[in-house]
């Protein structure tokens, strides 16, 4: 049994356990944390399959970022000092029907396509972990793809994260006149 | 490259617009001259889509996206749907308080996200124009950030809107992993015979059946449409609705081809339901920017059954259908935000009553345009149903034609309905907003109904020109 | 090596959990961080493709997803908090999500 396998398997696992908890927990702060440990989890899964450059955004972006910015809007909607944070559960078996016919669906398809027989997989070349270049090197052709080809699409890119910023500012921004309704008191 | 460049220049003038009002609504906080700037970016980018209306398209950046033909098409619908929606915005949100420069940015952006994925043939490029669309479109839902409602309907609009990307994206993520490219040049040859590449489109499907608000998918319309300030809602039912609409023809029309009987029988039972629901829906609402949305998800289905016919001339209906919709639809919407009153910007049905004698022009615009989303005959309603059913005819789906009859005769009473509510004699308020620009635009709008309805060969053989007789969109 | 179909086998759980997590809970933060989930699915499979196709492409994809996904979180988080500052319960119960 190798290493990459066993790291596979770890760090798969503690994706999955945490998003457990992120769906079943009742505790919106365990519910950040089990988030912040799946998110860990997938980015030790992109550094096991060739993707270091990912990983490390990954980490920087989305645990870096991403959950700093949900448990501050926890913090900032739920009044903390009195009790724990709750939430509740709805519709229970509808939602979880639909969850577990959309899985079972996805593995037989993920099962029943065989990969290798298709052309363009077989011309492709497959890069294996060993094989590899060290790391770094997806840096590089990434950068070169995000100036390149798809410089058009990094633009675009860029309009959303504008259209977001100005969004967000507008509606998290206490407006002066038409917000005149006095301030109701936090019990 | 650069020349490249200069072809996106109707996106590249929006985008420098948006920018500068960004500037000036610093310098000079909510002025009034951010509308005008607003105007004079649509404009411009008007002129120049309408400019290339009649040539071929031209395939940039390596096939990234292709302008003219087909695109300025249906980028001409959407600035002038931009341009309706700018005008309104600019007579009806100082009424609410909420003049704000930011709306007018907000919607040149969301214009570009719709651009973009009408002439985009890279399903990522898409993507990425259907978010900016969309985020600017959760914004603009809640404008009334300090209304209960403004805020409950953006926010199921973002969540719903949220998980839909969520589904798209897999979908992208599936055909990617099994044709190996995210090109709709590239995919016709490349459909592999696999169940995983089926379920991937089955899931971008949902995202954008989710986005043009057609029917197992349209739970949000009626309250993000409710909640929004009322121009806004106009823009969302047409403009958002039209780009998302010509996606959906690409990725069909044009990436799954060859492959349609795969997809059409799909695609008319979701025709079929919206008919249904949309219709049936209608009759029971009392407010009318609800009722207008649940007839939106009605003519959505009355689109899609050209898209489901599968050959040129559905797809050709169905693209003149997206005009014909769009302008009746804008003059409701504009007619409805410019008589609203309350509030909390509702207009239950029965504050119209008394419109028609205290406005009777405005009333006579009104009548025009329910008119022609019931279909009456001189109007462009009656020629866009008329050329998908006859596509759908052609394509041996009868049914479908029946349900779409049967439920445009239903659909006459709710509309019915509110054209005679306006002319009872009941003392009504004056028009509490209005302005020259906008009666300008409900005008142009209703003199467009008439056109396409008693001319509209012109633009049936226009938009017949983008498709060859394969059905892919190729010139 | 792990086979690819390992990965994927991960994603389409954690896509799975994601889609539960959004139809069972109705706190909107929890809904987000589901809605997060599954786009670190999708962002897994991407992966996953693009090394069984060797073309780097899945992974220029990925950062765009990135990109979407934390502008799409800070809006959401802009609506909570204009949503708490007016009706102080973020619980989406009362806004009848899955209902005309």
């Amino acid at each position: 049994m190798d290493y990459y396998r066993i790291a596979f398997y770890l760090f798969g696992a503690l994706t999955v356990l945490a998003a457990v908890v992120v769906v079943w927990s009742r505790n919106l702060i365990h519910a950040g944390m089990g988030l912040l440990l799946t998110l860990f989890g997938v980015a030790g899964l992109y550094a096991l399959a060739a993707a270091d450059f990912l990983a490390v955004v990954q980490i920087l972006v989305y645990v870096g970022g991403i959950v700093i910015l949900l448990l501050f809007g926890i913090m900032l909607t739920q009044r903390i000092a009195g009790r724990a944070p709750r939430t509740g559960v709805v519709n229970r078996t509808v939602g979880a029907l639909i969850a577990t016919g959309l899985f079972v669906l996805f593995v037989m398809v993920i099962f029943s396509a065989r990969f290798a027989e298709l052309p363009w997989i077989a011309q492709g070349r497959m890069i294996d972990r060993e094989s590899a270049p060290p790391v770094g090197s997806t840096v590089e052709r990434l950068g070169q793809l995000l100036v390149g080809p798809y410089l058009l699409l990094f633009e675009v890119a860029a309009l959303v994260l504008t259209v977001a910023l100005i969004g967000a500012a507008y509606l998290a921004r206490r407006s002066r006149q038409e917000g005149a309704r006095p301030r109701r008191m936090i019990s | 490259m650069w020349l490249d460049t200069l072809a996106l220049m109707p996106v590249l003038l929006l985008v420098v617009a948006g920018l500068l009002i960004i500037v000036l609504d610093s310098l000079d906080n909510d002025s009034p001259v951010l509308p005008w700037v607003a105007l004079l970016g649509l404009l411009g980018a008007l002129v120049l889509e309408l400019n290339r209306l009649g040539g071929g398209g031209r395939f940039l950046f390596e096939g990234l996206l292709r302008v003219g033909g087909f695109s300025a098409y249906v980028n001409a619908v959407l600035l002038l749907g931009g341009i309706a929606t700018v005008i309104f915005c600019r007579a009806y949100l100082p009424r609410i308080w909420h003049a704000h420069g930011e709306v007018y940015a907000l919607v040149l952006f969301a214009l570009v996200g719709m651009m973009v994925m009408a002439a985009s043939y890279d399903l990522v490029l898409t993507f990425l124009g259907l978010e900016t669309m969309s985020v600017a479109l959760y914004v603009l839902t809640g404008l009334a950030r300090e209304d209960v409602r403004a805020n409950e309907a953006a926010m199921k609009y973002f969540l719903l809107g949220a998980f839909a990307t969520g589904f798209v994206l897999y979908g992208l993520a599936f055909l990617y992993g099994t044709t190996g490219t995210t090109r709709l040049d590239l995919l016709p040859t490349r459909i592999p015979n696999t169940p995983l590449f089926w379920v991937g489109v089955g899931l971008l499907l949902v995202g954008f059946l989710f986005k043009i608000a057609a029917v197992p998918f349209h739970m949000w319309a009626p309250d993000a449409y409710q909640g929004a300030p009322t121009p806004i809602a106009g823009f969302m039912a047409t403009a958002s609705k039209a780009a998302a609409m010509s996606a959906l023809l690409l990725l069909l029309g044009h990436g799954l081809g060859l492959v349609r009987p795969q997809w059409a029988d799909v695609l008319a039972v979701v025709a079929a339901l919206s008919m249904i629901v949309g219709n049936g829906a209608a009759l029971m609402q009392g407010e009318v920017k609800r009722l207008l949305a649940y007839s939106g998800i009605a003519h959505v289905g009355y689109a899609l059954v050209g898209i489901a016919s599968a050959s040129a001339s559905g797809y050709a209906g169905a693209l003149f259908y997206l005009l014909a919709y769009a302008s009746a639809a804008l003059g409701a919407f504009g007619v409805a935000a410019l008589w609203e009153q309350r509030p909390d910007r509702q207009l239950p049905a029965e504050d119209l009553s008394g419109l028609g004698r205290r406005h009777p022009l405005l009333g006579a615009l009104w009548v025009l345009f329910l008119l022609s989303l019931v279909g009456f005959p001189p109007l462009a309603g009656f020629m866009a149903k008329y050329a998908v059913f006859a596509a759908a005819v052609q394509a041996g789906k009868i049914w479908l034609v029946l349900i779409g009859v049967i439920t445009s005769m239903i659909s006459a009473y709710y509309y019915l309905r509110l054209c005679v509510l306006i002319w009872r004699p009941v003392e009504a308020h004056p028009l509490p907003s209005s302005g020259q620009l906008a009666s300008g635009v409900l005008l142009l709008t209703s003199a467009l109904l008439l056109w396409l309805g008693l001319w509209p060969s012109g633009v049936l053989e226009l938009v017949g020109r983008f498709f060859e007789d394969s059905g892919l969109v190729l010139r | 090596m792990v086979p690819a179909g390992g990965y994927l086998l991960v994603s389409a759980l954690l896509f799975s959990l994601g889609v539960m997590g959004v139809l069972l809970r109705r706190s909107a933060i929890v809904m987000f961080m589901c809605v997060e989930m599954m786009l670190n699915a999708v962002n897994l499979s991407l992966v996953a493709f693009s090394r069984l196709l060797g073309d780097p492409t899945g992974q220029v994809l990925v950062f765009f997803v990135m990109c979407v996904a934390a502008a799409e979180v800070s809006v959401g988080l802009a609506l909570v908090i204009a949503l708490f500052r007016n009706r102080e319960s973020i619980d989406v119960d009362q806004i009848r999500l899955l209902r005309g």
